[in-house]
């Protein structure tokens, strides 16, 4: 069986986390700009299981752990306020809530 | 045999290093469970003076763990210096938000119970924060306290701006810990280890990893702190949330998103002093200038106060560029001056939002020394201490950045810190002169003032001078935080 290199898994977590970041810059709709920011954190997720794969420790899949819950929690947040906002307006698009200014 | 063997491996936590998080820890818990069962009108006194005794509490803990020094939980909780002096400010000025929030919350409509939890969880994180060189136990702690602030952010009901600070908050306070965490796998896969101290002492051959894994962390509190290139939400969460959580985001969340910059500081100095001194001088530098020109036209006093924390953000910076003792010393002393001095001054803009028909213009502090004598003085010290008038810690910390500077022969950036202050004269003093030396426009009266506030008030005011004037009694406490992180 051969072994997966390191730069394999550091490939596919650099093209997950630059499309979450372009997501999050490019998209305007609520919703998917919450959804990038949780693919940018998944590419986190990838990065530390491919490392500890490389290396034969445990850490860095503990740490993955805890992103994950996090990640959830904060995706839980972002919807709440999301809703908050429906409530409020109308909205869709992040064009739309820039009542500041300056 | 084999179960004492088990038994033998494993470390007793010295819960005595961990005592002030937990007794915060308990009173968050006792609070979200008292916040269920009581009824709405309890809760408005119960909630607040429950909070206020368990931080009184904690507070006078800290006189006990601050006595032992060391690392426990298996070395990823430190109690040192650095850590007690953050936690004693971090308290004071959640008991001072504590005397503002209720009357604040119930003159906009909007009280929540869930508001003295929230406060103690965050404030949980950020003392914990402030005490870590683990990676994972940072990552948690840095969400504890975002997750906690982007909820604050939002508590304001019948407030759209509110809620559109909150939103822009999350999408970027979540990129920049998704940023940090990823440096934080380029430094694991460097040295194989998630301790900070084990990662800069590892003697690794190949660089790059290391690298990349400083600059994506650093770029990650670099979001956290609003470094210039990085600093769009802060305005817009700064205007949006309400006043008294504005004053606790500028106070301790600036205080404890700045630790884990202050504690790599000396570790990532070693290696690579000459390319961190002309990155953070960069980024020091275009965070001062841009955050004072920026501040000049305000017309909002939130707005005003949140650029000028981007400024003064810069000026912490520019100290964190030094790679001498004393830089560390300056970045310590100002990052708790800060912390005061922002604190007091968003409480007052709290306090007059209370007015009625008050809409934060500043034009609105013409001859407010007619209507509140004892605010605009206040306000007054406020602003002179951010300008850096010699009887206030402003001025002090200005001149220990500029001291640290001169050291490391860093004129350049000591001539921006120069121009940059010369700069926010034009903001600072026009409200000192709006205040004192022009007719009023209106009528402003704050309704039901507590003994609370006033209380609170004086005592940030005369912290604001007292640190200055007698600074021997900080710099006790500055002094050995910056040493033990330097002798290591």
């Amino acid at each position: 069986m051969k072994t997966i290199p390191l730069e394999a898994f550091f490939i596919v977590s650099m093209i997950l986390f630059g499309l979450g970041v372009l997501g999050l810059i490019a998209r305007r709709n609520l919703v998917t700009v919450l959804m990038s920011l949780e693919l940018a954190l998944n590419a986190v997720n990838v990065a530390f299981v491919g490392a500890d794969y490389h290396l034969g420790l445990v850490e860095g899949q503990i740490f993955a752990l805890f992103i994950i819950a996090l990640a959830a929690a904060e995706a839980a947040v972002g919807l709440g306020i999301i809703i908050a906002i429906f409530r409020y307006r109308y909205v869709e698009s992040t064009d739309e809530i820039t009542d500041m200014r300056g | 045999m084999e179960l004492q063997q088990l038994v033998g491996v494993i470390e007793l936590p010295r819960l005595v290093l961990f005592l002030p998080e937990l007794i915060v820890l308990i009173t968050a818990f006792v609070l979200f469970t008292l916040e269920l069962a009581l009824s709405k009108e309890r809760k408005k006194i119960i909630l607040p003076s429950l909070s206020a005794i368990g931080y009184v509490l904690a507070l006078m803990s800290i006189g006990v763990s601050a006595q032992f020094k060391g690392d426990t939980f298996y070395g990823s909780f430190t109690n040192d210096a650095l850590g007690s002096l953050v936690k004693i400010f971090a308290l004071i000025i959640a008991l001072t938000v504590l005397a503002f929030a209720g009357r604040y919350f119930s003159s906009k409509r909007s009280f929540y119970g869930e508001f003295y939890y929230m406060l103690a969880f965050t404030l949980l994180g950020a003392m914990i924060l402030a005490s870590s060189y683990n990676l994972i136990i940072i990552y948690v702690s840095l969400e504890l306290v975002s997750i906690g602030f982007y909820i604050l952010t939002a508590l304001l009901r019948g407030s759209f701006i509110s809620k559109e600070g909150a939103f822009k908050y999350l999408i970027l306070g979540g990129l920049s810990i998704a940023l940090a965490s990823y440096g934080a796998v380029f430094m694991y896969i460097y040295a194989g280890s998630i301790d900070l101290r084990d990662i800069f002492t590892y003697q690794g051959k190949d660089y790059h990893y290391l690298v990349l894994g400083i600059v994506f962390f650093l770029i990650g509190f670099a979001l956290k702190i609003g470094a210039v290139p990085f600093h769009f939400w802060l305005p817009d969460a700064y205007q949006g949330a309400p006043t008294p959580v504005t004053a606790f985001m500028a106070s301790v969340g600036k205080l404890a998103f700045f630790i884990p910059v202050v504690r790599i500081m000396p570790l990532v100095q070693e290696k690579f002093s000459l390319t961190w001194t002309l990155t953070v001088g960069v980024i020091a530098a275009a965070t001062m200038l841009y955050g004072n020109f920026v501040a000049l036209v305000q017309k909002d006093i939130k707005r005003l106060l949140a650029y000028s924390s981007i400024a003064h953000s810069g000026y912490i910076l520019a100290a964190v560029a030094v790679t001498k003792d004393i830089g560390m010393k300056a970045v310590i002393y100002f990052l708790v001056v800060y912390a005061v001095m922002a604190a007091g001054s968003f409480f007052i803009v709290a306090m007059l939002e209370r007015a009625e028909g008050w809409e934060n213009r500043i034009q609105e502090f013409s001859g407010l020394r007619f209507n509140l004598p004892y605010l605009a003085f206040g306000f007054m010290v406020y602003m002179f201490a951010l300008l850096g008038v010699p009887p206030t810690v402003g001025f002090v910390g200005k001149t220990l950045v500029f001291m640290a500077l001169s050291f490391d022969q860093l004129w350049w950036l000591a001539f921006i810190v120069i121009v940059s202050t010369a700069i926010s004269t034009g903001y600072y003093v026009r409200l000192v002169v709006l205040m004192y030396m022009k007719e009023k426009e209106k009528d402003v009266v704050v309704p039901q003032r507590s003994y609370a506030e006033a209380l609170s008030l004086v005592l940030l005011t005369v912290l604001t001078i007292a640190l200055a004037v007698v600074p021997e009694v900080i710099w006790s406490l500055v002094a050995p935080a910056s040493e033990t992180l330097f002798t290591r």
